[in-house]
Protein backbone atom coordinates (compact mmCIF):
# COMPACT_ATOMS: atom_id res chain seq x y z
CA UNK A 1 0.00 0.00 0.00
CA UNK A 2 2.75 2.55 1.07
CA UNK A 3 4.15 1.81 -2.27
CA UNK A 4 0.71 2.80 -4.20
CA UNK A 5 0.34 5.59 -2.00
CA UNK A 6 3.93 7.14 -3.16
CA UNK A 7 2.27 6.22 -6.47
CA UNK A 8 -0.78 8.63 -6.06
CA UNK A 9 1.25 11.45 -4.56
CA UNK A 10 3.65 11.47 -7.77
CA UNK A 11 0.41 11.23 -9.94
CA UNK A 12 -1.64 14.03 -8.26
CA UNK A 13 1.68 16.11 -8.23
CA UNK A 14 2.08 15.66 -11.85
CA UNK A 15 -1.93 16.72 -12.18
CA UNK A 16 -1.38 20.08 -10.12
CA UNK A 17 1.92 20.57 -11.40
CA UNK A 18 0.75 20.36 -14.91
CA UNK A 19 -2.59 22.16 -14.11
CA UNK A 20 -0.47 25.26 -12.35
CA UNK A 21 2.27 25.77 -14.29
CA UNK A 22 2.31 23.93 -18.01
CA UNK A 23 -1.46 24.22 -18.85
CA UNK A 24 -1.52 28.25 -18.71
CA UNK A 25 1.83 28.58 -20.55
CA UNK A 26 0.85 26.41 -23.56
CA UNK A 27 -2.85 27.47 -23.75
CA UNK A 28 -3.88 24.44 -22.86
CA UNK A 29 -6.73 25.47 -19.84
CA UNK A 30 -8.84 26.84 -22.34
CA UNK A 31 -9.14 30.20 -22.66
CA UNK A 32 -7.48 32.36 -19.93
CA UNK A 33 -10.53 34.44 -18.80
CA UNK A 34 -9.31 37.16 -16.93
CA UNK A 35 -12.34 37.85 -14.12
CA UNK A 36 -13.92 41.36 -14.52
CA UNK A 37 -15.12 42.45 -11.23
CA UNK A 38 -17.02 45.28 -11.59
CA UNK A 39 -18.96 47.26 -8.99
CA UNK A 40 -22.47 47.38 -9.53
CA UNK A 41 -24.71 48.59 -6.61
CA UNK A 42 -27.88 46.63 -6.37
CA UNK A 43 -29.37 49.44 -4.50
CA UNK A 44 -30.41 52.89 -5.05
CA UNK A 45 -28.59 55.58 -5.34
CA UNK A 46 -27.87 57.39 -1.66
CA UNK A 47 -27.57 60.90 -3.07
CA UNK A 48 -28.36 62.45 -6.60
CA UNK A 49 -26.34 61.26 -8.90
CA UNK A 50 -24.28 58.87 -6.74
CA UNK A 51 -24.20 55.02 -7.05
CA UNK A 52 -24.31 53.80 -3.45
CA UNK A 53 -22.42 50.54 -2.96
CA UNK A 54 -19.86 51.21 -5.42
CA UNK A 55 -16.83 51.00 -3.09
CA UNK A 56 -16.84 47.84 -1.76
CA UNK A 57 -14.41 48.49 1.07
CA UNK A 58 -12.63 45.35 3.03
CA UNK A 59 -13.20 45.39 6.28
CA UNK A 60 -9.82 46.57 6.81
CA UNK A 61 -9.55 49.41 4.51
CA UNK A 62 -11.96 52.44 5.59
CA UNK A 63 -15.32 53.28 4.93
CA UNK A 64 -14.78 55.74 2.32
CA UNK A 65 -14.52 59.16 3.48
CA UNK A 66 -17.52 61.75 2.51
CA UNK A 67 -15.21 64.18 0.23
CA UNK A 68 -14.49 60.91 -1.75
CA UNK A 69 -17.90 61.11 -3.05
CA UNK A 70 -17.76 64.33 -4.34
CA UNK A 71 -16.70 63.95 -7.70
CA UNK A 72 -13.47 65.78 -8.62
CA UNK A 73 -14.23 68.71 -11.31
CA UNK A 74 -11.54 70.43 -12.15
CA UNK A 75 -12.02 73.24 -14.44
CA UNK A 76 -11.95 71.48 -18.22
CA UNK A 77 -10.46 73.77 -21.08
CA UNK A 78 -13.50 74.33 -23.71
CA UNK A 79 -12.14 73.32 -26.67
CA UNK A 80 -14.79 71.13 -27.94
CA UNK A 81 -17.61 72.80 -29.38
CA UNK A 82 -20.58 71.44 -28.58
CA UNK A 83 -21.93 68.30 -30.06
CA UNK A 84 -25.64 67.91 -30.29
CA UNK A 85 -26.65 64.96 -31.24
CA UNK A 86 -28.88 64.94 -34.03
CA UNK A 87 -32.13 63.61 -34.37
CA UNK A 88 -31.96 60.08 -36.34
CA UNK A 89 -34.10 60.66 -39.86
CA UNK A 90 -36.32 58.11 -39.51
CA UNK A 91 -37.19 58.69 -35.69
CA UNK A 92 -37.38 62.46 -35.19
CA UNK A 93 -39.99 63.42 -32.95
CA UNK A 94 -39.89 61.26 -30.28
CA UNK A 95 -36.57 61.99 -29.15
CA UNK A 96 -36.17 65.11 -27.17
CA UNK A 97 -33.23 65.02 -25.21
CA UNK A 98 -33.62 65.89 -21.29
CA UNK A 99 -29.55 65.70 -21.34
CA UNK A 100 -28.24 68.92 -20.30
CA UNK A 101 -26.50 69.88 -22.88
CA UNK A 102 -23.56 72.45 -22.41
CA UNK A 103 -24.64 74.96 -25.56
CA UNK A 104 -21.04 76.33 -26.12
CA UNK A 105 -18.03 75.74 -24.98
CA UNK A 106 -17.45 78.64 -22.62
CA UNK A 107 -21.41 78.75 -21.75
CA UNK A 108 -21.84 77.34 -18.37
CA UNK A 109 -24.51 74.67 -18.51
CA UNK A 110 -27.66 75.85 -16.94
CA UNK A 111 -29.88 73.52 -15.32
CA UNK A 112 -32.31 71.80 -17.14
CA UNK A 113 -35.80 72.44 -15.86
CA UNK A 114 -36.86 69.69 -18.43
CA UNK A 115 -35.62 67.04 -16.55
CA UNK A 116 -38.34 65.24 -15.53
CA UNK A 117 -37.43 63.83 -11.83
CA UNK A 118 -33.88 63.87 -12.53
CA UNK A 119 -31.44 64.76 -9.46
CA UNK A 120 -30.40 67.60 -9.26
CA UNK A 121 -26.77 67.26 -10.32
CA UNK A 122 -23.84 67.05 -7.97
CA UNK A 123 -21.76 69.15 -9.64
CA UNK A 124 -22.29 71.97 -12.74
CA UNK A 125 -20.15 71.08 -15.19
CA UNK A 126 -18.33 73.76 -17.55
CA UNK A 127 -18.49 71.61 -20.61
CA UNK A 128 -18.42 68.36 -21.99
CA UNK A 129 -19.28 66.04 -24.86
CA UNK A 130 -23.00 64.97 -25.37
CA UNK A 131 -22.73 61.77 -26.90
CA UNK A 132 -26.01 59.57 -26.93
CA UNK A 133 -26.52 55.53 -27.19
CA UNK A 134 -29.30 54.44 -28.62
CA UNK A 135 -31.60 51.23 -29.31
CA UNK A 136 -34.01 50.88 -31.23
CA UNK A 137 -36.99 48.48 -30.66
CA UNK A 138 -39.16 48.28 -33.60
CA UNK A 139 -37.92 50.85 -35.10
CA UNK A 140 -35.96 49.17 -36.96
CA UNK A 141 -32.74 50.88 -35.86
CA UNK A 142 -29.90 48.99 -35.13
CA UNK A 143 -27.38 50.14 -32.24
CA UNK A 144 -25.30 52.61 -33.15
CA UNK A 145 -23.29 56.07 -31.48
CA UNK A 146 -25.76 59.11 -32.16
CA UNK A 147 -23.14 61.08 -33.75
CA UNK A 148 -22.95 64.47 -35.41
CA UNK A 149 -21.67 65.32 -38.41
CA UNK A 150 -18.92 67.08 -36.49
CA UNK A 151 -18.34 64.87 -33.70
CA UNK A 152 -14.76 63.67 -33.34
CA UNK A 153 -13.63 60.34 -34.32
CA UNK A 154 -12.03 59.77 -31.10
CA UNK A 155 -15.28 60.06 -29.62
CA UNK A 156 -17.47 58.28 -32.35
CA UNK A 157 -14.78 55.21 -31.28
CA UNK A 158 -14.83 55.57 -27.04
CA UNK A 159 -19.16 55.62 -27.78
CA UNK A 160 -18.42 52.64 -29.97
CA UNK A 161 -16.37 50.64 -27.13
CA UNK A 162 -18.49 51.71 -24.81
CA UNK A 163 -21.89 50.52 -26.53
CA UNK A 164 -20.17 47.13 -27.27
CA UNK A 165 -20.00 46.56 -23.38
CA UNK A 166 -23.62 47.82 -23.19
CA UNK A 167 -26.41 44.81 -22.39
CA UNK A 168 -29.77 46.99 -22.40
CA UNK A 169 -31.80 45.37 -20.24
CA UNK A 170 -34.66 46.87 -21.01
CA UNK A 171 -37.94 45.36 -22.98
CA UNK A 172 -41.44 46.54 -23.45
CA UNK A 173 -43.02 49.79 -24.45
CA UNK A 174 -41.50 51.86 -22.11
CA UNK A 175 -38.70 54.34 -23.52
CA UNK A 176 -35.61 54.55 -20.90
CA UNK A 177 -33.02 57.28 -21.05
CA UNK A 178 -30.50 57.74 -18.67
CA UNK A 179 -27.32 59.70 -18.41
CA UNK A 180 -24.18 59.53 -17.14
CA UNK A 181 -21.29 61.55 -16.73
CA UNK A 182 -17.88 60.79 -17.21
CA UNK A 183 -14.19 62.03 -16.86
CA UNK A 184 -11.71 60.72 -19.56
CA UNK A 185 -8.74 61.69 -18.79
CA UNK A 186 -5.71 62.37 -21.19
CA UNK A 187 -4.39 58.79 -20.62
CA UNK A 188 -7.17 57.36 -21.65
CA UNK A 189 -8.02 56.60 -18.60
CA UNK A 190 -11.95 56.93 -17.65
CA UNK A 191 -12.58 57.93 -13.96
CA UNK A 192 -15.70 59.99 -11.97
CA UNK A 193 -18.58 57.56 -13.01
CA UNK A 194 -22.22 59.13 -12.36
CA UNK A 195 -25.11 59.16 -13.08
CA UNK A 196 -26.10 62.12 -13.93
CA UNK A 197 -29.73 61.46 -15.03
CA UNK A 198 -31.74 58.78 -13.63
CA UNK A 199 -34.38 56.64 -16.17
CA UNK A 200 -36.45 55.15 -13.41
CA UNK A 201 -35.47 51.87 -13.74
CA UNK A 202 -32.34 50.81 -11.86
CA UNK A 203 -31.67 47.86 -13.93
CA UNK A 204 -31.34 50.30 -16.53
CA UNK A 205 -29.40 52.74 -14.90
CA UNK A 206 -26.97 50.50 -13.92
CA UNK A 207 -26.43 48.64 -17.01
CA UNK A 208 -25.39 52.05 -18.68
CA UNK A 209 -23.13 52.32 -15.77
CA UNK A 210 -21.63 49.28 -15.74
CA UNK A 211 -21.15 49.80 -19.61
CA UNK A 212 -18.76 52.31 -19.14
CA UNK A 213 -17.02 51.13 -15.78
CA UNK A 214 -16.25 47.62 -18.35
CA UNK A 215 -15.18 49.97 -20.89
CA UNK A 216 -11.96 51.03 -18.46
CA UNK A 217 -10.33 53.18 -20.34
CA UNK A 218 -10.35 54.37 -24.39
CA UNK A 219 -7.52 55.45 -26.20
CA UNK A 220 -5.23 58.43 -25.17
CA UNK A 221 -5.86 61.79 -26.50
CA UNK A 222 -4.74 63.00 -30.08
CA UNK A 223 -1.56 64.31 -29.60
CA UNK A 224 -2.72 68.13 -30.70
CA UNK A 225 -5.45 68.13 -27.57
CA UNK A 226 -4.13 70.37 -25.56
CA UNK A 227 -6.51 69.44 -22.36
CA UNK A 228 -5.60 67.37 -19.31
CA UNK A 229 -9.17 65.39 -19.01
CA UNK A 230 -12.49 66.13 -20.75
CA UNK A 231 -16.14 65.42 -19.27
CA UNK A 232 -17.86 63.23 -21.80
CA UNK A 233 -22.17 62.73 -20.60
CA UNK A 234 -23.40 60.08 -22.33
CA UNK A 235 -26.92 59.40 -22.51
CA UNK A 236 -28.37 55.90 -22.88
CA UNK A 237 -31.48 55.24 -24.57
CA UNK A 238 -34.01 52.64 -24.81
CA UNK A 239 -36.89 52.93 -27.54
CA UNK A 240 -39.81 50.64 -27.57
CA UNK B 1 -8.43 46.10 -18.29
CA UNK B 2 -8.23 46.83 -14.50
CA UNK B 3 -11.19 48.33 -13.12
CA UNK B 4 -8.73 49.84 -9.82
CA UNK B 5 -8.94 53.22 -12.39
CA UNK B 6 -12.35 54.16 -10.72
CA UNK B 7 -11.98 55.43 -7.85
CA UNK B 8 -13.54 53.77 -4.90
CA UNK B 9 -13.82 50.62 -6.50
CA UNK B 10 -10.58 48.53 -4.86
CA UNK B 11 -8.80 46.39 -7.20
CA UNK B 12 -10.85 42.96 -6.96
CA UNK B 13 -9.17 40.06 -5.70
CA UNK B 14 -9.00 37.97 -8.30
CA UNK B 15 -7.60 38.85 -11.49
CA UNK B 16 -6.69 36.80 -14.15
CA UNK B 17 -8.86 34.04 -12.70
CA UNK B 18 -7.79 30.56 -13.44
CA UNK B 19 -8.90 28.10 -11.59
CA UNK B 20 -5.11 27.63 -10.03
CA UNK B 21 -5.18 31.37 -8.97
CA UNK B 22 -8.49 31.21 -6.73
CA UNK B 23 -6.94 28.35 -5.62
CA UNK B 24 -3.87 29.98 -4.35
CA UNK B 25 -5.91 32.56 -3.19
CA UNK B 26 -7.95 30.63 -0.80
CA UNK B 27 -8.11 30.59 2.60
CA UNK B 28 -8.67 29.37 6.16
CA UNK B 29 -11.11 27.41 6.84
CA UNK B 30 -11.82 26.20 2.96
CA UNK B 31 -7.67 25.71 2.44
CA UNK B 32 -8.16 23.32 5.20
CA UNK B 33 -11.34 21.14 3.44
CA UNK B 34 -9.37 21.30 0.51
CA UNK B 35 -6.31 19.69 2.10
CA UNK B 36 -8.57 16.94 3.76
CA UNK B 37 -9.76 16.43 0.46
CA UNK B 38 -6.75 16.41 -1.35
CA UNK B 39 -5.19 13.21 1.15
CA UNK B 40 -8.89 11.72 0.41
CA UNK B 41 -8.09 11.83 -3.04
CA UNK B 42 -4.47 10.71 -3.21
CA UNK B 43 -5.30 8.03 -0.66
CA UNK B 44 -8.62 6.71 -3.13
CA UNK B 45 -5.95 6.92 -5.99
CA UNK B 46 -3.60 4.81 -3.88
CA UNK B 47 -6.06 2.10 -3.39
CA UNK B 48 -7.54 2.24 -6.75
CA UNK B 49 -3.95 1.54 -8.28
CA UNK B 50 -3.35 -1.19 -5.80
CA UNK B 51 -6.87 -2.85 -6.45
CA UNK B 52 -6.44 -2.56 -10.02
CA UNK B 53 -2.95 -4.06 -9.88
CA UNK B 54 -4.46 -6.88 -7.84
CA UNK B 55 -7.37 -8.03 -9.32
CA UNK B 56 -5.87 -7.89 -12.73
CA UNK B 57 -3.25 -10.04 -11.69
CA UNK B 58 -6.41 -12.38 -10.33
CA UNK B 59 -8.17 -12.23 -13.07
CA UNK B 60 -5.47 -12.75 -15.28
CA UNK B 61 -4.59 -15.66 -14.24
CA UNK B 62 -8.07 -17.06 -13.03
CA UNK B 63 -8.69 -19.00 -16.50
CA UNK B 64 -5.16 -20.46 -16.25
CA UNK B 65 -5.70 -22.02 -13.16
CA UNK B 66 -8.98 -23.50 -13.77
CA UNK B 67 -7.25 -24.97 -17.17
CA UNK B 68 -4.50 -26.86 -14.97
CA UNK B 69 -6.92 -27.72 -12.24
CA UNK B 70 -9.57 -29.80 -14.71
CA UNK B 71 -6.67 -31.00 -16.48
CA UNK B 72 -4.93 -34.07 -14.34
CA UNK B 73 -6.32 -37.15 -13.53
CA UNK B 74 -5.62 -36.99 -9.39
CA UNK B 75 -6.24 -34.19 -7.37
CA UNK B 76 -2.59 -34.47 -6.00
CA UNK B 77 -1.25 -34.53 -9.68
CA UNK B 78 -3.83 -31.21 -10.05
CA UNK B 79 -1.77 -29.60 -6.85
CA UNK B 80 1.57 -30.19 -8.51
CA UNK B 81 0.49 -28.63 -11.19
CA UNK B 82 -1.22 -25.79 -9.78
CA UNK B 83 1.55 -25.02 -7.26
CA UNK B 84 3.17 -22.74 -9.84
CA UNK B 85 0.49 -20.27 -9.19
CA UNK B 86 0.73 -20.14 -5.48
CA UNK B 87 0.15 -16.27 -5.36
CA UNK B 88 -3.91 -16.68 -6.81
CA UNK B 89 -6.22 -16.72 -3.73
CA UNK B 90 -8.03 -20.00 -5.83
CA UNK B 91 -4.29 -22.03 -5.12
CA UNK B 92 -4.65 -21.08 -0.90
CA UNK B 93 -8.35 -22.07 -0.90
CA UNK B 94 -7.53 -25.26 -3.15
CA UNK B 95 -4.57 -25.87 -0.79
CA UNK B 96 -6.67 -25.88 2.23
CA UNK B 97 -9.22 -28.04 1.46
CA UNK B 98 -6.10 -30.22 0.39
CA UNK B 99 -4.06 -30.22 3.13
CA UNK B 100 -7.61 -31.09 5.18
CA UNK B 101 -8.68 -33.66 3.26
CA UNK B 102 -5.48 -35.34 3.12
CA UNK B 103 -4.68 -34.83 7.35
CA UNK B 104 -8.45 -36.54 7.58
CA UNK B 105 -7.37 -39.50 5.35
CA UNK B 106 -3.76 -40.14 7.28
CA UNK B 107 -5.35 -40.27 10.54
CA UNK B 108 -8.24 -42.33 9.60
CA UNK B 109 -5.53 -44.94 7.99
CA UNK B 110 -2.99 -44.10 10.58
CA UNK B 111 -0.37 -43.82 8.59
CA UNK B 112 1.37 -41.79 5.97
CA UNK B 113 -0.68 -42.14 3.38
CA UNK B 114 1.53 -41.06 0.27
CA UNK B 115 -1.19 -39.83 -1.98
CA UNK B 116 -1.29 -42.84 -4.18
CA UNK B 117 -4.62 -44.49 -2.87
CA UNK B 118 -6.75 -41.69 -2.71
CA UNK B 119 -8.64 -40.29 0.15
CA UNK B 120 -10.51 -41.86 3.12
CA UNK B 121 -12.68 -39.53 4.23
CA UNK B 122 -16.42 -40.08 6.51
CA UNK B 123 -19.40 -37.93 5.53
CA UNK B 124 -18.46 -35.66 8.52
CA UNK B 125 -14.30 -35.53 7.71
CA UNK B 126 -16.13 -34.29 4.02
CA UNK B 127 -18.39 -31.79 5.46
CA UNK B 128 -15.38 -30.62 7.65
CA UNK B 129 -13.56 -30.01 4.42
CA UNK B 130 -16.07 -28.13 2.89
CA UNK B 131 -16.89 -25.97 5.58
CA UNK B 132 -12.62 -25.26 5.56
CA UNK B 133 -12.85 -24.38 1.75
CA UNK B 134 -15.39 -21.97 2.50
CA UNK B 135 -14.11 -20.18 5.10
CA UNK B 136 -10.52 -19.73 3.18
CA UNK B 137 -12.54 -18.88 0.45
CA UNK B 138 -14.21 -15.90 2.72
CA UNK B 139 -10.71 -15.03 4.30
CA UNK B 140 -8.90 -14.38 0.56
CA UNK B 141 -12.37 -12.02 -0.11
CA UNK B 142 -11.58 -10.20 2.64
CA UNK B 143 -8.32 -9.89 2.25
CA UNK B 144 -9.44 -8.56 -1.76
CA UNK B 145 -11.34 -6.25 -0.39
CA UNK B 146 -9.41 -4.67 1.73
CA UNK B 147 -9.06 -0.84 1.64
CA UNK B 148 -12.52 -0.78 -0.90
CA UNK B 149 -14.24 0.34 1.63
CA UNK B 150 -12.20 3.53 1.61
CA UNK B 151 -13.03 4.05 -2.00
CA UNK B 152 -16.70 4.13 -0.71
CA UNK B 153 -16.32 6.79 2.09
CA UNK B 154 -14.23 8.71 -0.48
CA UNK B 155 -17.05 8.42 -2.50
CA UNK B 156 -19.56 9.54 -0.32
CA UNK B 157 -17.82 12.26 1.93
CA UNK B 158 -16.03 14.22 -0.71
CA UNK B 159 -19.04 15.95 -2.07
CA UNK B 160 -20.05 16.76 1.31
CA UNK B 161 -16.99 18.05 2.52
CA UNK B 162 -16.92 20.05 -0.70
CA UNK B 163 -20.69 21.44 -0.19
CA UNK B 164 -19.55 21.58 3.21
CA UNK B 165 -16.52 24.47 2.05
CA UNK B 166 -18.91 25.94 -0.29
CA UNK B 167 -21.68 26.81 2.09
CA UNK B 168 -18.92 28.36 4.48
CA UNK B 169 -17.50 30.49 1.42
CA UNK B 170 -21.21 31.69 0.44
CA UNK B 171 -21.70 32.69 3.79
CA UNK B 172 -18.41 34.45 4.66
CA UNK B 173 -19.66 36.18 1.30
CA UNK B 174 -22.75 37.25 2.32
CA UNK B 175 -21.33 38.13 5.65
CA UNK B 176 -19.05 40.41 3.74
CA UNK B 177 -21.83 41.92 2.33
CA UNK B 178 -23.51 42.64 5.07
CA UNK B 179 -20.73 44.35 7.06
CA UNK B 180 -20.00 46.74 3.76
CA UNK B 181 -23.67 47.17 3.25
CA UNK B 182 -22.57 46.46 -0.65
CA UNK B 183 -23.75 43.84 -2.59
CA UNK B 184 -21.02 44.68 -5.51
CA UNK B 185 -19.33 42.08 -7.45
CA UNK B 186 -15.88 42.47 -6.24
CA UNK B 187 -17.46 41.25 -2.38
CA UNK B 188 -19.45 39.03 -3.51
CA UNK B 189 -17.84 37.07 -6.53
CA UNK B 190 -13.92 35.96 -4.81
CA UNK B 191 -15.65 34.63 -1.96
CA UNK B 192 -18.14 32.55 -4.22
CA UNK B 193 -15.30 31.33 -6.98
CA UNK B 194 -13.08 30.04 -3.81
CA UNK B 195 -16.29 28.40 -2.20
CA UNK B 196 -17.64 27.00 -5.85
CA UNK B 197 -13.52 25.86 -5.61
CA UNK B 198 -14.54 23.16 -2.82
CA UNK B 199 -16.91 21.94 -4.83
CA UNK B 200 -14.65 21.19 -7.74
CA UNK B 201 -12.54 19.70 -5.77
CA UNK B 202 -14.85 17.21 -3.53
CA UNK B 203 -16.44 15.94 -6.91
CA UNK B 204 -13.01 15.09 -8.33
CA UNK B 205 -12.39 13.15 -5.81
CA UNK B 206 -15.63 11.73 -5.53
CA UNK B 207 -16.06 10.44 -9.04
CA UNK B 208 -13.16 8.49 -9.56
CA UNK B 209 -13.77 6.76 -6.39
CA UNK B 210 -17.52 5.98 -6.98
CA UNK B 211 -16.49 4.47 -10.47
CA UNK B 212 -13.56 2.50 -8.91
CA UNK B 213 -15.45 1.36 -5.97
CA UNK B 214 -18.27 0.10 -8.29
CA UNK B 215 -15.80 -1.72 -10.77
CA UNK B 216 -14.10 -3.17 -7.38
CA UNK B 217 -17.59 -4.70 -6.51
CA UNK B 218 -18.05 -6.03 -9.44
CA UNK B 219 -14.53 -8.21 -9.42
CA UNK B 220 -15.13 -9.02 -5.95
CA UNK B 221 -18.43 -10.81 -7.23
CA UNK B 222 -16.95 -12.23 -9.86
CA UNK B 223 -13.85 -13.97 -7.96
CA UNK B 224 -16.35 -14.39 -5.57
CA UNK B 225 -17.99 -16.61 -7.23
CA UNK B 226 -15.08 -18.18 -9.04
CA UNK B 227 -14.11 -19.04 -5.61
CA UNK B 228 -17.52 -21.33 -4.65
CA UNK B 229 -16.90 -22.76 -7.84
CA UNK B 230 -13.75 -24.03 -7.47
CA UNK B 231 -14.66 -24.98 -4.43
CA UNK B 232 -17.31 -27.44 -5.45
CA UNK B 233 -15.25 -28.71 -8.10
CA UNK B 234 -12.60 -29.64 -5.64
CA UNK B 235 -15.19 -31.44 -3.41
CA UNK B 236 -16.53 -33.16 -6.77
CA UNK B 237 -13.11 -34.66 -7.21
CA UNK B 238 -12.77 -35.35 -3.12
CA UNK B 239 -16.15 -37.83 -3.72
CA UNK B 240 -14.65 -38.95 -6.94
CA UNK B 241 -11.60 -40.29 -5.02
CA UNK B 242 -12.43 -40.95 -1.80
CA UNK B 243 -12.32 -44.72 -1.42
CA UNK B 244 -15.14 -45.09 0.88
CA UNK B 245 -17.88 -43.67 -1.10
CA UNK B 246 -16.69 -45.93 -4.20
CA UNK B 247 -16.72 -49.01 -2.47
CA UNK B 248 -19.97 -48.03 -0.81
CA UNK B 249 -21.20 -47.23 -4.43
CA UNK B 250 -19.58 -51.06 -5.41
CA UNK B 251 -21.54 -52.96 -2.44
CA UNK B 252 -24.56 -51.33 -3.63
CA UNK B 253 -24.83 -52.63 -6.63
Amino acid sequence: MRRYLLWSVAFHAVFLFVGAVIAPLRGLSGPSHTMQVVSVGLVDFAEPGRVKGGPAAKPAAPAPAEDELIPKNPAVKEELADVKAPEKPKKDDDKDKKTEKPKTADKPAKKDTARAGGPALAAIDTGGVVGSLTEGGGGGDIWGVETGANVNPYHRQGFAAIRSNWRNPSFGRERRVCVVKFVVKRSGEITDIELEQKSGSDLFDRAALRAVQVTGSWPAFPNHWEEDEQIIHLEFEYRP
Amino acid sequence: MGLSSIPGIPTPAIIGGSIWDILAGSSGFSLLILSVLLVLSIVSWAVIFLKWRSFKRVTADSARFRLLFRKGRRLSDRMTALSALQHMPHWRVIDAGYAEAVAFTEQNRGVRSGDAAGFDLTPEQKKAVSDTLERVAQEEIGRLEEWTIFLATTANASPFLGLLGTCWGIMNSFMGIGATGSASLVVVAPGIAEALIATVVGLAAAIPAVIAYNWCVRRLRVISDDLSNLSLEFLTELTRENVRETSELSRSL
